[in-house]
């Protein structure tokens, strides 16, 4: 069964006056967390679980990345310990229909499994987080909000 | 007003009394910890010239910024520290020689060049259509997203652009 839910972006995205002050913005937010990067850049995507709000990836290196919605932005972080995500969802037939009135399928499900057995790196900006795999197109992390249930938020990914 | 914690200094018996302040000579000497007096002139003096240096400087403004960068690094580092935390992440692993290799890890970039539309939905319902990417001085590619109506940038990251050239 398809369903069409109305949605608008989370967050307004913060706005800087050239490209360079955007990513020292990012560079700087980030500084303490360089290292978490680091130490999953190059393992291998084994797993993950999703319940539509949260996403936990396994590595290779037995790290997980743990990937959420935040106030007004992405969260994320890297722990050594499986955290369980509750209410695990399967893939169905959403459309997210934006303000503008294009509508677009949330296609999470064939967009993660493309990414198993791959080596992956991150690389956060100040509220969005992108993924990509070696020499494969860049994705990020967003977050839509329910426009008729504003308590219902989604964790988006989609190609940037 | 209470009694001096810096001790005593056998070689000056100004030190002696412990309960004066600023060796009874406020008009040539500052005791702001109540510790050491220290002679005001010098405050003074290097005050002021740190002062006409900076005003002197053609860059002051790129130095101003840095230094507000320095404090915003100082601050999160204080933040962190008093969060503390069990995670082994929560340790700060990174150590810059200087504050500004900590903070201007990003250089000027170079040859900023149109990437193309961007696909996601969200940034291009904000207006944010275009997606950019340039290099900095040492080879690292930075990418983010334009509003060609605004001429504001959002989203700047380190790019995949390094992954595929490695």
């Amino acid at each position: 069964m398809t369903k069409i839910i109305k949605v608008t972006q989370g967050f307004i995205p913060n706005e800087y006056d050239s490209i360079l002050e955007a990513t020292t913005a990012s560079a700087q937010k980030n500084i303490l967390s360089k290292s978490k990067c680091e130490s999953i850049k190059g393992k291998t995507f084994l797993d993950y679980k999703f319940n539509g709000a949260s996403l936990s990836i396994h590595l290779d290196n037995e790290k997980y990345l743990l990937v959420s919605i935040g106030d007004k932005a992405i969260e994320w972080d890297v722990v050594s310990n499986e955290v369980d995500i509750q209410g695990q969802i399967k893939g169905e037939d959403v459309f997210f229909e934006f303000p503008n009135g294009d509508k677009e399928l949330w296609n999470w499900e064939r967009i993660l499994n493309g990414f198993v057995g791959k080596k992956i790196a991150i690389s956060p900006s100040d509220q969005f987080l992108f993924i990509y795999a070696l020499g494969e197109s860049e994705y990020m992390f967003d977050i839509l909000i329910d426009s008729e249930n504003l308590k219902n938020k989604f964790l988006f990914i989609s190609e940037s | 007003m209470g009694m001096d914690p810096a001790g005593v200094n056998p070689n000056d018996p100004r030190t002696f009394n412990r309960f004066a302040y600023a060796n009874n000579n406020p008009y040539m000497y500052v005791d702001p910890d109540g510790r050491t007096a220290t002679v005001l002139g010098y405050a003074l003096v290097i005050g002021t010239v740190a002062y006409v240096a900076l005003a002197a400087d053609p860059n002051r403004q790129q130095r101003i910024d840095k230094l507000k960068q320095g404090f915003d690094v100082l601050q999160q580092g204080w933040k962190a520290f008093n969060e503390g935390g069990d995670d082994e992440s929560d340790t700060v692993q990174e150590e810059y020689d200087s504050l500004d290799a900590a903070v201007g890890s990003v250089d000027s970039l170079d040859d900023v060049e149109f990437e193309g539309k961007t696909k996601n939905r969200g940034l291009r319902e904000q207006g944010f259509t275009e997606k950019w990417t340039g290099v900095d001085s040492d080879g690292i590619y930075q990418s983010g997203f334009k509003n060609p109506k605004t001429g504001k940038w959002t989203g700047g990251h380190e790019s995949s652009r390094n992954n595929q050239n490695k």
